[in-house]
C-alpha cells in the first residue's frame, strides 16, 4: 500500500526504463533452477538405475558404480541449495531429500565403534530400529508392518518416525549409507567401508538380511528421482516455483534473502563453524562418503551462480541471462564488484579445502582439534562466508533502500506523512 | 524496477530518518553488559572450590550472559566464543559426552592451552552448570579449569570490544573500516541483535521447552540444572529493553517489552515444567506470544526510525 502510493506519486518524475529489466534478472534465476534441478533429476535417474543393477546383481564393481553415481549426483543438487531459504516450497521439501544428520541406527546395523546412537534416546527412541532387520515392530504405540519395504513405508512412516529429525529414512543420505556404510573412526583417511556382499544373495551374504537391504536402496532411489520429478516440473515453464518468482514484487528480495541466509545461518554456521567448534566427524554432512569438501564447495558454486547468472550444467551446457551482479551494478557498481569478490574470494578458499581433501587429507581429518592446518582451511573458508554476508546486506540496502524506508513505516501509513 | 526508479524521488519527500545513537547504544548498554560478564565470569573463577558459593557465583556468571548473548557481533562471533560461553541448545548431548571424555583424559587435559583445544560442548556455562549443580563441583581441578577457561573467553569478548571493534562502529567509513561503511550499517547490526535476541528468547528459550501441545519437552529448558530458565528469560529481555532504549526513541517497543517483563514476574515456574500441563503450559505461551509482539513491534517502529533493515541473523539457518 505504502510502497504503491509512493511509486504513484513519483511516476512522473521517474526515470525511465534501466538496460536490465528486474523481470529478466528473476528469468534467469528460474532458468538456473530449471537447469540444476533438471540435472539433479538426470543424475538421481543414472543413480537409480545404477542401484537397481547392483541389487540384481551384486559385486565390487556393481558397488562401487553405484557410490560413483551417488558422488555425481551430488554436484548439480548441492547447486541448488542457494534456492532452498528464499523459496518455501523449496524449504518445505528439502528434508525429503537432503536432511542431516541422522540416526542411521534407524535403517541398518551400526558398530558401537562408530558416533551413532546404538541405543534409543530421549530425542529419539527409535534410533536403534533398525528396519532392515525387522519385518515388523511397534513404532510411537502403533505396530507396523514392514515386510515389504517401499517409498511409501520410507516417506509416509520411517522419515521423522516419531518426531525426531535424526530419523531421516528417505533422501541422499539415508542412500549414502547404505553405499558406504558408517565411517568407523573418527579422523582417520577412511571412509565408510561397507561390503559389497552387504548385497549378497545366499550364503555370500554378510551382516544378514541383504534382500531386504537391497529393497530399501531400491526404493530410496526410486522415492528420490520421484521428488526430484516433482521439484524439477516445479521450476520448469509454468510450474509453481517458477511463477512465484515471476509473479513476486520482490523477487529479487527471494534471491538475495537465499544467498544469505544459505552463506550464513546455515553453511558458515550450522554445516561448518558447529562441526569445528564441537570436532565432531558426526557433524560432517556427507560423512559416510568423506564428500563434505564437495558439499560446502558447490553450496557455495551455486551461491555464485545466482550472482552472475550463470549456470554450467551435465555435459558443458550453459545456462545465463541478465544477472543480479548487473542489476545491483546499475544502482551502484562498488557494491556489485565488492560482493562479486566477495563469492570470488569464499570459492577459492573452498577450493583449496576441496584441493587438499582430494589429495587424501579428508574433511573429518580437518576437524581433529590436533591438526591446525585443516582447521584453518575450514575456518578461512568459513570466514569468506561470513564477509560475503555483508556484501549480501549491503546489495540489499543498495536495492531497497527506499522500499524498507517505505514498508514498515508508520508515518507513511498516513499518505500526509509523506509531505510533511 | 518500480522501487529503484522511485529512488531520487523519494529522497526528495521523505525526510531522513532519525540518525541511531550508536555511541549511546555502546556507552550505556553493548560495554557495559560485556564488561559485567567478564567481571562476574573471572568472580566465578576467583570462587574457592566450594559448591554452595559457586553456585552463587555460577548464577550470576549465567545471567549476565543471557543479558549480552544477543551480541554476537564481532568479538562474540570470533573463533567461536559466543559457543564457547555456552553451548546450547544440545540436540545430540555433545556437552555430556564431551565432558565424560575430559575426565577420561584426566587432569593432563585439563590445562588452559588443553581445555582451550577441547570441544566447545565440554566448555563454558553448559558444562560447569552440570559440574556445579549436580556433581558438587567435583573434580575441582576440572571444575576450577573450565571456570578459568570461561573467564579468559570473556575476557577476550570484552578486549575485542574495547581494543577496535566498539571504535569501528564508531567510525563507520573511517580509513582501513570495510566492516560498517556508513552510520546506517553500524545502526543495522545493532537493530539485527535485538531482533535476533527476541526471537531467540521466544523460539529457543521458551520455545524448545514448549515443545508442541502434544509433545512438550520440559527437559530441554535452558538451564533447568540450576533453576535459571524462568530467570534467564527475564534477564534477556530486561537487557533487550536497555539496548531498544538506547537505539532509537520507541515508546511502543518499550510498553511491549515492559509487558512481557510483567509477564515473565507473574509466571511462577522456574524451569517452565508446567509445559507439560495444559494449564500451566498457557502461561509459558502467553509469555512467548508478548516476546513475539514485542519483537515484531520493535522491528516496524524501530525499524522505521533508523532507516534500516535487520541483517542476516545466525539463526537463519534450519
Amino acid at each position: 500500500m505504502n510502497k504503491l502510493t509512493a511509486t504513484a506519486l513519483c511516476a512522473l518524475l521517474a526515470t525511465p526504463a534501466f538496460a536490465v529489466e528486474e523481470a529478466d534478472v528473476l528469468a534467469t534465476y528460474t532458468d538456473i533452477a530449471a537447469a540444476a534441478y533438471g540435472d539433479s533429476l538426470t543424475t538421481a535417474k543414472h543413480l537409480r538405475d545404477t542401484v537397481t543393477a547392483f541389487v540384481n546383481d551384486p559385486s565390487a564393481e556393481g558397488l562401487q558404480a553405484a557410490r560413483t553415481a551417488w558422488l555425481q549426483a551430488r554436484v548439480p543438487y548441492q547447486q541448488t541449495e542457494v534456492y532452498r531459504f528464499g523459496n518455501p516450497i523449496v524449504d518445505d521439501w528439502e528434508g525429503r531429500v537432503n536432511a542431516w544428520p541422522l540416526d542411521e541406527g534407524l535403517i541398518d546395523y551400526v558398530d558401537a565403534a562408530g558416533t551413532a546412537p546404538t541405543q534409543a534416546y530421549d530425542n529419539n527412541p527409535a534410533a536403534n530400529l533398525n528396519v532392515i532387520a525387522n519385518p515388523t515392530f511397534t513404532l510411537s504405540g502403533k505396530q507396523i508392518d514392514a515386510t515389504r519395504i517401499t517409498p511409501e513405508l520410507l516417506a509416509e512412516t520411517l522419515h521423522e518416525a516419531g518426531g525426531a529429525e535424526a530419523n531421516v529414512a528417505t533422501g541422499y543420505h539415508a542412500i549414502e549409507f547404505l553405499l558406504w556404510g558408517q565411517d568407523i573412526g573418527a579422523y582417520d583417511s577412511t571412509a565408510g567401508q561397507r561390503p559389497w556382499t552387504d548385497y549378497a544373495s545366499g550364503d555370500a551374504c554378510t551382516n544378514d538380511n541383504c534382500d531386504r537391504r537391497g529393497a530399501y536402496l531400491v526404493a530410496a532411489a526410486d522415492l528420490l528421482v520421484s521428488d526430484l520429478e516433482y521439484m524439477a516440473s516445479a521450476w520448469a515453464t509454468g510450474g509453481e516455483a517458477r511463477q512465484a518468482v515471476l509473479e513476486d514484487s520482490d523477487g529479487v528480495g527471494r534471491i538475495l534473502t537465499g544467498m544469505g541466509s544459505l552463506s550464513y545461518g546455515e553453511q558458515a554456521g550450522e554445516r561448518m563453524q558447529l562441526g569445528l567448534l564441537l570436532n565432531d566427524p558426526e557433524e560432517e554432512h556427507s560423512c559416510f562418503s568423506d564428500n563434505t569438501h564437495n558439499d560446502h564447495f558447490y553450496d557455495a558454486l551455486g551461491i555464485r551462480n545466482v550472482f552472475n547468472g550463470r549456470y554450467v550444467g551435465l555435459g558443458g551446457e550453459v545456462t545465463s541471462g541478465a544477472s543480479l551482479r548487473d542489476l545491483i551494478a546499475e544502482t551502484d557498481p562498488a557494491v556489485a564488484d565488492a560482493l562479486g569478490a566477495a563469492l570470488d574470494h569464499t570459492q577459492f578458499r573452498m577450493t583449496e579445502m576441496k584441493v587438499v581433501a582430494e589429495t587424501g587429507f579428508h574433511y573429518d581429518m580437518m576437524l581433529d582439534p590436533a591438526n591446525e592446518a585443516g582447521g584453518a582451511l575450514i575456518q578461512a573458508a568459513i570466514d569468506g562466508l561470513i564477509a560475503q554476508t555483508r556484501e549480501i546486506e549491503r546489495a540489499v540496502n543498495t536495492l531497497g533502500r527506499d522500499q524498507i524506508a517505505f514498508e514498515g513505516s508508520d508515518s507513511l501509513d498516513d499518505p500526509n506523512a509523506v509531505f510533511e | 524496477m518500480k522501487l529503484f526508479a522511485i529512488l531520487p524521488c523519494a529522497v526528495a519527500v521523505l525526510t531522513s530518518p532519525a540518525v541511531a545513537d550508536v555511541d549511546a547504544a555502546l556507552d550505556r548498554h553493548v560495554l557495559p553488559r560485556i564488561d559485567d560478564l567478564a567481571a562476574e565470569t573471572r568472580a566465578l573463577a576467583d570462587t574457592p572450590c566450594d559448591a554452595g558459593q559457586l553456585r552463587a557465583a555460577f548464577d550470576d556468571a549465567a545471567l549476565a550472559w543471557s543479558a549480552a548473548s544477543h551480541l554476537t557481533l564481532g568479538p562474540a562471533e570470533e573463533n567461536g566464543r559466543a559457543r564457547a560461553i555456552l553451548f546450547w541448545p544440545d540436540e545430540r548431548d555433545s556437552t555430556g559426552r564431551g565432558l565424560r571424555l575430559l575426565m577420561q583424559q584426566g587432569a593432563d587435559a585439563w590445562t588452559p592451552d588443553a581445555i582451550a583445544r577441547a570441544s566447545v560442548a565440554a566448555r563454558g556455562l553448559g558444562a560447569l552448570e552440570r559440574l556445579i549443580h549436580e556433581d558438587d563441583a567435583q573434580p575441582c581441578a576440572l571444575t576450577l579449569a573450565l571456570s578459568d577457561d570461561l573467564a579468559a573467553t570473556a575476557a577476550a569478548i570484552r578486549d575485542g570490544w574495547h581494543d577496535g571493534f566498539a571504535d569501528m562502529m564508531r567510525t563507520p567509513g573511517g580509513p582501513g573500516n570495510t566492516r560498517f561503511l556508513t552510520e546506517s550499517e553500524a545502526a543495522a547490526a545493532l537493530f539485527t541483535a535485538l531482533l535476533a535476541g527476541l526471537e531467540y528468547t521466544a523460539d529457543t528459550r521458551l520455545g524448545r521447552p514448549l515443545g508442541t501441545f502434544d509433545d512438550p519437552r520440559p527437559a530441554r529448558a535452558e538451564y533447568r540444572r540450576s533453576g535459571l530458565s524462568l530467570d534467564s528469560v527475564q534477564a534477556a529481555l530486561v537487557s533487550l529493553r536497555e539496548l531498544a532504549a538506547t537505539l532509537a526513541d520507541a515508546p511502543r517497543t518499550l510498553e511491549a517489552l515492559d509487558r512481557a517483563i510483567a509477564t515473565t514476574e507473574d509466571l511462577d515456574d522456574p524451569v517452565f515444567a508446567g509445559v507439560a500441563d495444559p494449564q500451566a503450559r498457557f502461561r509459558v505461551e502467553t509469555l512467548q506470544t508478548a516476546v513475539r509482539e514485542a519483537r515484531n513491534i520493535a522491528a516496524t517502529e524501530i525499524g522505521a526510525a533508523l532507516g534500516v533493515s535487520a541483517g542476516f541473523n545466525s539463526a537463519d539457518g534450519d
